[in-house]
């Protein structure tokens, strides 16, 4: 039968029977191995996270269950002292508040300005590419080298937004953006969306764009204008993303820390002065670690809470 | 080359519901250099099968035998098994030389040895000038022949193939059928073939294992599947367009047993009939055992014509039977007209009766 | 036509504002230091000169703060990677009991804020001498940085055809052989863009520097920028000669991963 010769190549191979029977032995050791592959490749990561979160969670908590301070190093177990503190403590509450405005302020307006300008970056035009570039630039550039560019934009005598904005006669004179309470929020508010509204942009236009366009086609033969499509159409099939990237940014905003603590460290008169900056100031400012850590116990119980709504969620879209 | 046995494997998935049995106590012997066809719809627990006899799923119980060597708890690579995927599974980042290589390489098969299998595998396979390219490169025919290529080279114990055809149009589908076939007669190895398509594992198979949820239906040759299925289910996978079944009761009259449904009264062929079942039932006839005869022959059954559709060489006609609706088959020249009246003949030693109603109703042999 | 304007004129507005404070602080660094105070602001440099960035270098730390944000930024990118792409490929292809509680837990640990860990991870350098040291800087990024790229990198390798590793497998390969020949080729763009994520989140970190470093040689960028606001006398052209370098290598790294941007960004990718 072999009169060609790949048949005669493919027949060569009574040796490899041979070869397998060998290979048996040797793969006992990496059978094993095999085996328990998915355990040992999560060993590296468990580990990491046992040293670095899961023990200096533990003892945060623990921390949090003493007064420990510059002259008591060692620390006094004060039980629930530093809660009942915290709990009857106005300022507490004010953060709390003030880290919700922030994170409710920042989220919201990244989640609409994104979205719009996901809506106009989905549109075609000259040079779109372009734009969608330096788009994400405010995304990546350093957090520090945004506080500072902004800063000298804010500052109160030579900021060029102050500049424009007298010129155009719409503020008569100059505004200290940062040092004013009332003006400070909303200023800091104006950075944070700056920073991370690319986020949201690039999350909703991957979105858009596996749209099926075969349903703005329908609707358009139903009969329905820009608008009706955007709310019929677009909208809902934006609606999971948009809910999912909402919470997981309300989390990271609520946690933020560096933009608010750089730009007025809290201030003026506590008027930004959110709860990761709260930890600081009990941490490092006053050298309260026992309160800090009860503080920074209540934001993980937040998140605990935050995470819940979102794994159920997931859930709710996995079924 | 390799028997393989199949020892009552079953294959349980646990899911939030309860558990799925994707296998049900499947065993089955597949002869040395046998081509051997898994056929049934998707979900059926053809590809479980395969995949089980791969090595990449374990079974819940029972075990896979090569050779009558049990190898149930070897990993993949220490089987002696190639593998087509539908999908080809060709590695993207490697040339179609490194892709052919790539097992040779895995099993420490020295250089010169690997050199002169791929020179031969790109001789037989045609595929030698598009040693360079990479899989991206390639068209669908072209991929199907190097990954066939690459299942070739470590000439397995057994081949197995999942759907290789089924990314492919119809036209080349049909030339790699034939192509297949050839291979199979030249190398003469054991090859399982997994599909859904009825047709090609009537044109390629020695037997066909015909599945539906996790359950052999049938074991036989393509031959014994097509004119004596087991049950309806069979009866109605196998062939294009399915048999015609119409739904009855089984009674004894004047000493024959006799299959009446509104409209028709068929006599029950004697061998059937010696098993003397009685009750609900089925009977079913292919449409190409449906004649046109000429009024009033005798047992002729009147029916109405209700569609007629030319496919190529042969016709197609949609008859309407007293509330019953069969196909019958008829060479092109055969014109009918909706509204026409016709009168069928079914052809006694081409019935099928079933007992029962449902797809798993036993045929009465 | 009416159409076509108004997607210009609102492409416009979107650059000045996303492009105007990046084309002021790249402006502001190359005025001559008078120019810099003037009011009205000029919107090109009358003069342009290189002099803040020669101050930069000559005069203040800008270099050694460089180099330590690299060299910790590096270290912890690259044990990020080793340490959560194995993790990720484990929990994307492999039967490991627990690994979907395994999962959530990780992108738990991926929402921690840096003020919850700040305290403890404190106390626990003090004893381990992993203050005042570049690997401990770097220890601390993997807090974040290990779950982003798990998280990151299993939906990667979810999306890679499984076919693909268990043809490896039928050929001989062993598990691990299927991820080292197969898998991992097919995923390079992936790691490549999530890396270059990890980076920028370390790069960016300012919290865990300013507490975990207080040797003035070891201080990294964030925090030794943020000391030229005080310690220059508000020398603001100095200042965005800074703030430009330190953009700069985000702003190539970027460009290199455009394509690949929204696999870094996707999914859990939503560090802040």
């Amino acid at each position: 039968m072999a009169s060609d010769t790949p048949q005669g190549a493919v027949r060569t191979f009574e040796d490899g029977a041979v070869r397998e029977r060998a290979g048996a032995a040797r793969t006992l050791a990496s059978t094993l191995l095999d085996r328990h592959l998915g355990i040992i490749l999560l060993l590296p990561s468990a580990l990491t996270f046992l040293v670095l979160l899961v023990f200096p969670l533990a003892y945060g908590i623990y921390t949090s269950f003493f007064e420990r301070h510059v002259l008591d190093p060692e620390g006094t177990w004060v039980g629930l002292g530093n809660y009942v503190w915290l709990f009857t403590n106005p300022n507490f509450w004010h953060s709390l508040l003030i880290s919700t405005f922030w994170a409710g302020a920042t989220v919201g307006l990244q989640i609409v300005l994104g979205t719009a300008v996901a809506l106009l970056l989905h549109q075609s035009f000259q040079g779109r590419s372009l734009v969608r570039g330096l788009v994400l630039f405010p995304y990546m550039m350093p957090v520090v080298s945004v506080i500072l560019v902004w800063m000298l934009l804010y500052n109160a005598l030579y900021g060029v937004i102050n500049y424009v904005l007298v010129q155009t006669g719409i503020v008569s004179r100059p505004i200290a953006w940062l040092s004013q309470p009332d003006s400070a929020f909303w200023s800091v508010v104006f950075v944070g969306v700056w920073k991370y509204f690319p986020f949201v942009v690039v999350i909703v236009l991957a979105r858009l764009q596996v749209i099926p366009q075969d349903l703005y086609e329908a609707a358009r033969i139903d009969g329905a204008g820009p608008i009706a499509r955007f709310f019929d159409i677009t909208l809902p099939q934006l609606r999971d993303v948009l809910l999912v990237v909402a919470l997981l940014r309300t989390i990271f905003m609520f946690n933020n820390f560096e933009i608010v603590f750089l730009l007025t460290g809290g201030g003026p008169l506590r008027a930004t002065m959110t709860l990761p900056i709260l930890v600081y100031e009990q941490a490092f400012g006053v050298y309260e670690l026992g309160r800090g850590s009860a503080i920074a116990v209540v934001m993980f119980f937040i998140l605990i809470a935050v995470m819940s709504v979102y794994f159920a969620f997931l859930r709710k879209e996995n079924d | 080359m390799a028997t393989v046995r199949l020892d009552r494997l079953h294959k349980e998935f646990r899911s939030i519901g309860g558990a799925v049995h994707a296998l049900r106590d499947l065993t089955l012997d597949i002869a040395d250099g046998e081509f051997v066809s898994l056929v049934g719809p998707s979900g059926c627990g053809k590809s479980t099968a395969l995949r089980i006899i791969a090595g990449l799923e374990t079974p819940t119980s029972g075990r896979v035998l090569f050779d009558g060597q049990d190898i149930t708890g070897l990993e993949p690579r220490d089987r002696n098994i190639a593998m087509v995927f539908q999908s080809y599974a060709l590695y993207p980042h490697m040339s179609v030389r490194q892709n052919l290589e790539y097992g040779l390489r895995k099993r420490g098969v020295p250089r010169e040895e690997r050199e002169r299998k791929v020179a031969a595998i790109g001789a037989m396979l045609q595929i030698t000038p598009l040693f360079d390219r990479r899989p991206r490169q390639l068209s669908g025919g072209q991929r199907q022949r190097v990954a066939l290529g690459r299942a070739l080279i470590r000439d397995p114990a057994v081949f197995l193939l999942d759907e290789p055809l089924s990314n492919l149009d119809a036209k080349l589908r049909v030339h790699m059928r034939a192509e297949l076939a050839a291979l199979h007669q030249k190398v003469r190895t054991t090859m399982i073939y997994v599909t859904h398509d009825q047709l090609e594992a009537m044109t390629l198979s020695d037997r066909i294992i015909v599945m539906n949820h996790g359950v052999m239906q049938q074991v036989g040759t393509p031959e014994e599947v097509y004119s004596r299925p087991a049950n309806r289910f069979v009866a109605e996978f196998i062939g294009t367009p399915s048999m015609n079944m119409i739904e009855g009761t089984l009674r004894p009259e004047g000493g024959r047993l006799l299959f009446s449904a509104p409209g028709i009264t068929v006599p029950v062929p004697p061998a059937a009939a010696r098993q003397g079942t009685t009750g609900q039932a089925t009977l079913g006839i292919r449409p190409e055992d449906i004649s046109l005869v000429p009024p009033g022959t005798p047992g002729a059954i009147p029916a109405q014509v209700t569609v007629s559709e030319l496919a190529g060489a042969e016709r197609f006609h949609f008859i309407a039977l007293n509330g019953h609706s069969v196909i019958v088959r008829t060479p092109a020249a055969t014109v009918l007209h909706p509204g026409e009246t016709v009168a069928l003949g079914l052809d006694p030693e081409r019935l099928h009766l079933f007992s029962g109603a449902g797809e798993d109703a036993a045929a009465i042999r | 036509m009416l159409r076509a304007l108004r997607i210009y004129g609102a492409a416009a507005l979107l650059l000045i504002f996303v492009a105007f404070p990046l084309y002021w602080m790249a402006i502001t660094s190359l005025k001559p230091q008078t120019e810099v105070f003037r009011v009205p602001p000029t919107w090109l440099p009358e003069r342009w000169t290189l002099e803040h960035y020669v101050e930069l270098f000559l005069l203040t730390d800008f270099g050694r703060l460089f180099l330590n944000s690299l060299q910790v930024c590096l270290m912890s990118t690259f044990m990020a990677l080793a340490v959560g792409i194995l993790g990720a490929y484990a929990l994307a292809r492999l039967k490991v009991r627990g690994k979907e509680a395994y999962g959530r837990m990780v992108l738990l640990a991926y929402m921690f804020p840096g003020a919850l860990l700040i305290i403890p991870l404190l106390l626990l350098f003090r004893q381990l001498g992993l203050t005042n040291s570049h690997l401990g800087l770097s220890l601390a990024y993997l807090t974040f940085a290990v779950p982003f790229v798990m998280w990151v990198m299993r939906d990667f390798f979810a999306s890679i055809p499984i076919d693909l590793e268990e043809a490896a497998l039928i050929d001989g390969a062993s598990r691990l052989g299927a991820l080292w020949d197969v898998v991992l080729p097919q995923a390079v763009p992936g790691i490549i863009a999530t890396g270059i994520f990890a980076f920028l989140f370390a790069w960016n970190e300012y919290l865990f520097a300013l507490i975990l470093i207080s040797d003035e040689a070891l201080r990294t960028l964030p925090p030794g920028m943020m000391r030229f606001v005080s310690t220059t006398d508000t020398n603001w052209g100095l200042i965005m000669a800074a703030s430009t370098l330190a953009t700069l290598p985000m702003a190539l790294a970027f460009g290199l991963i455009q394509r690949y941007l929204v696999t870094g960004l996707g999914a859990g990718g939503v560090k802040g």
